[in-house]
């Protein structure tokens, strides 16, 4: 069994600097072949012009050269990173950003969450952590402040996320915080998540980086304390936006959760049913969260240092007393209920909890499982078992999912890489973006959500595009894609940037009348910058082009930035008014690409990561 | 009273909390409505929407609607026929 191992120590931050107020001014770079940490010193203008959470990271994956590695080889580099408003008494701002590589698409990917991780990790004294290199054997990565060691994980390894976290409580104190993986991110599931806390960074795979490193778990815990500009503005400016974060703007999520989405988008012919071949799903009352509620039980709960309470539990019926709730939200219950034809709401809470506990992505393990479904239905995968609507297939997919037994294997590959298998016409109808699954809302339904999907840096991206907003509004006809919507597009885009840079959540969003100006006074009174609501709009420039060229170093083509074939030659079998044309969405992102300064196919000038201040090649 | 208009709305997130019900149907004396004449009646029949769905005769920022399931409006003067549908619903969409 290994033994301890402490990591060696390199100090290469000058003990006179002073980093900008809400920053510690540097990274710690751990090298897990070597046992090497470093403490990187981070110059006040890359964080001005990156913030922290998916932009720091962004930049601090292309300096590390990423983009060229395989994502689950020891040279692939994954980064935690927290972001200025961390620690701060700003309600939301306890997130945290892991981005690396991804393994289901290739392409940067940026999964963020919310938990003490955030607050512990940047209280050991850094802005982020920088994992290269692979452990020897499973290991759990211990940062306590200097003190970087390596405990043994193999007593560990196979337990599922919450098992685990608490016996990493146990073992080494709960004034650790713990990021975990489960089975599937041990096994690289491609679409495998981090957990902490119950919560997890949920897409694109960065469970399965970790599990690649023989990393089961990070613990984090400090003592270093960032200071801030203004503390009294800052104090002043954190009662005032939560006072308004308990009002209207945020009373869906309190008092309903993202699950009340469900009946809303049913009506509107947006909720994706079956694979994305309908838009409607008769089952759908029995999935109603009011229901779910009068079959087992509700219980509310909160994020760390937040004042909206998003979060939503929701007992099975057969459970006893002491087994928490399922945490239900839109996407859960979407991606294994309608997608995947179950209208039985015990089974999506099971399969919810059966991801949770495996360490497994609901979107793309929904998303994937619907996609072999309908391949069995068309006589393309020899499965008889796995067919829609039926609870006891969708838990046993899940499973062997987690343990890439038998067609998990192929499963756990996500939907691309099957349908890459398969053949036969299949990937016609495999809903992903750039290969990551696409999330509820149908975007034949939802024409500038259609183009946000597109072009998304990682993928099929409801996080990281807000454009349904502009679909759900008199701005836009959601059914008619047209150059009056892009701006639009653009627009959401650049608040997703922001918010996932400083990092804030998007539930905030309508408790501010204008977001990058409230943004600009939140970094203002936590760093001192006198920041414009301009400046942090040519941030999200910024960030978006760094995503871009990130993308480009890992091989991308113009034609990714598109939609499976079914959106675009057919439309909705439940409404024919939802549909879509190649030549609409390919006009719609040129002008995207245009409006973001690149060219109209959506390449980068030659000499700009001079211009992002990144370096020039990998 | 003579019915000359009728309009079905229908409760979707805050909403239909406040509301209690699924859905109504309103009739109307007139053979025009607006928009804006409908959540007057919605107001007068719950009034617990003024708690954070309804404000100045019109939609609070947070909430928004929309004609048959097609159209988003935000113009209180909205003509409305006789046998549509009006949803009022949370604006807010995220997953």
């Amino acid at each position: 069994m290994l033994s301890s191992i402490r990591a060696e120590y390199l100090r290469t931050v000058p003990n006179n600097t002073q980093p900008p107020p809400g920053y510690h001014g540097c990274y710690l770079r751990i090298d897990l072949s070597t046992g090497i940490s470093q403490r990187v010193e981070l110059a006040p203008s890359i964080l001005r012009n990156y913030l922290g959470g998916s932009g720091l990271g962004t930049y601090l994956l292309l300096r590390e050269g990423s983009a060229t590695v395989d994502p689950l080889s020891a040279a692939a580099s994954m980064a935690f990173v927290f972001s200025p408003l961390v620690g701060s008494p700003l309600t939301t701002s306890a997130k945290f950003a892991v981005v690396s590589k991804s393994p289901l698409t290739n392409r940067i990917n940026d999964s963020l969450a919310s938990s003490g991780f955030a607050i512990a990790g940047k209280q050991t004294g850094c802005d982020a952590i920088v994992l290269v290199g692979s452990a020897a054997r499973p290991a759990v990565l211990l940062v306590d402040e200097l003190d970087v060691r390596f405990e043994p994980a193999e007593d560990l390894w196979g337990l599922d996320c919450a098992t685990a976290q608490q016996r990493l409580s146990r073992q080494y104190g709960s004034d650790f915080r713990y990021a975990v993986i489960g089975p599937a991110g041990e096994r690289q599931v491609r679409y495998a998540t981090i957990s902490h806390d119950g919560r997890h960074a949920g897409r694109g795979g960065s469970g399965a980086v970790l599990g690649a490193k023989n990393i089961k778990a990070i613990g984090v815990r400090g003592t270093q304390r960032c200071r801030w500009s203004d503390p009294a503005a800052l104090t002043k400016l954190a009662k005032e936006i939560s006072s308004r974060s308990l009002g209207p703007a945020t009373a869906k999520y309190r008092e309903l959760g993202t699950a009340s989405n469900l009946l809303l988008f049913n009506r509107l012919g947006a909720l994706p049913s079956r694979n994305f071949q309908q838009g409607q799903f008769a089952g759908v009352a029995a999935l109603d969260p009011v229901v779910l509620a009068e079959k087992g039980g509700h219980a509310r709960s909160t994020c760390v240092a937040c004042t909206i309470g998003c979060e939503h539990l929701y007992s099975l019926g057969a459970s006893s007393d002491t087994e928490p709730g399922v945490r239900v939200e839109y996407e859960n219950l979407f991606a294994l209920g309608p997608l995947c034809g179950i209208n039985d709401s015990e089974v999506v809470l099971q399969a919810s909890r059966r991801c949770d506990e495996l360490g497994v992505d609901t979107i793309s393990a929904g998303g994937t499982i619907s996609f072999a479904m309908e391949c069995v239905e068309r006589g393309l995968l020899d499965l008889p078992w796995l067919t829609f609507g039926d609870g006891a297939a969708l838990l046993r997919a899940i499973d062997l999912i987690g343990r890439r037994d038998g067609a998990g294997d192929w499963l756990a590959e996500g939907s691309r890489r099957l349908a890459d298998r398969l053949g036969g016409g299949s990937a016609h109808f495999a809903p992903h973006v750039k290969g990551l699954e696409m999330p509820g809302y149908e975007p034949r339904a939802m024409q500038t959500m259609a183009l946000g999907f597109a072009v998304g840096s990682r993928g099929a991206d409801h996080n990281r595009s807000g454009a349904y907003e502009v679909d759900f509004s008199e701005r836009v006809n959601r059914y008619a894609l047209t150059p009056q919507s892009v701006p639009f597009a653009i627009e959401t885009e650049n608040a997703a940037t922001v918010m996932d840079s400083l990092i804030l959540c998007k539930f905030l969003r309508r408790v501010f009348t204008d977001f990058f100006q409230s943004a600009a006074e939140m970094l203002e009174v936590t760093t001192g910058w006198n920041v414009s609501a301009e400046e942090l709009i040519d941030t999200a420039n910024r960030i978006v082009s760094a995503k871009k060229l990130f993308n480009i170093r890992a091989g991308w083509t113009p034609e990714e930035d598109s939609l499976p074939n079914r959106f675009l030659q057919e439309p909705q079998q439940d409404n024919a008014e939802a549909c879509l044309s190649a030549e609409q969405l390919q006009n719609a992102v040129r002008l995207y690409n245009e409006l973001r300064g690149w060219s109209a196919d959506g390449w980068i000038a030659p000499g700009s990561a001079d211009k992002l201040g990144l370096p020039s090649n990998d | 009273m003579a019915v000359l208009t009728k309009v079905d709305v229908e409760f979707y997130g805050v909403p239909r909390q406040r509301a209690g019900v699924d859905r109504v149907q309103l009739a109307f004396a007139t053979s025009s409505v607006a928009a804006a004449d409908v959540m007057d009646l919605l107001l007068q029949r719950f009034p617990t929407l003024r708690n954070g769905c309804l404000e100045d005769g019109w939609l609070h920022a947070s909430c928004t609607a929309n004609v048959d399931g097609c159209d988003f409006i935000s113009d209180p003067a909205t003509p409305l026929s006789c046998g549509q549908t009006l949803l009022v619903m949370s604006a807010d969409a995220g997953g």
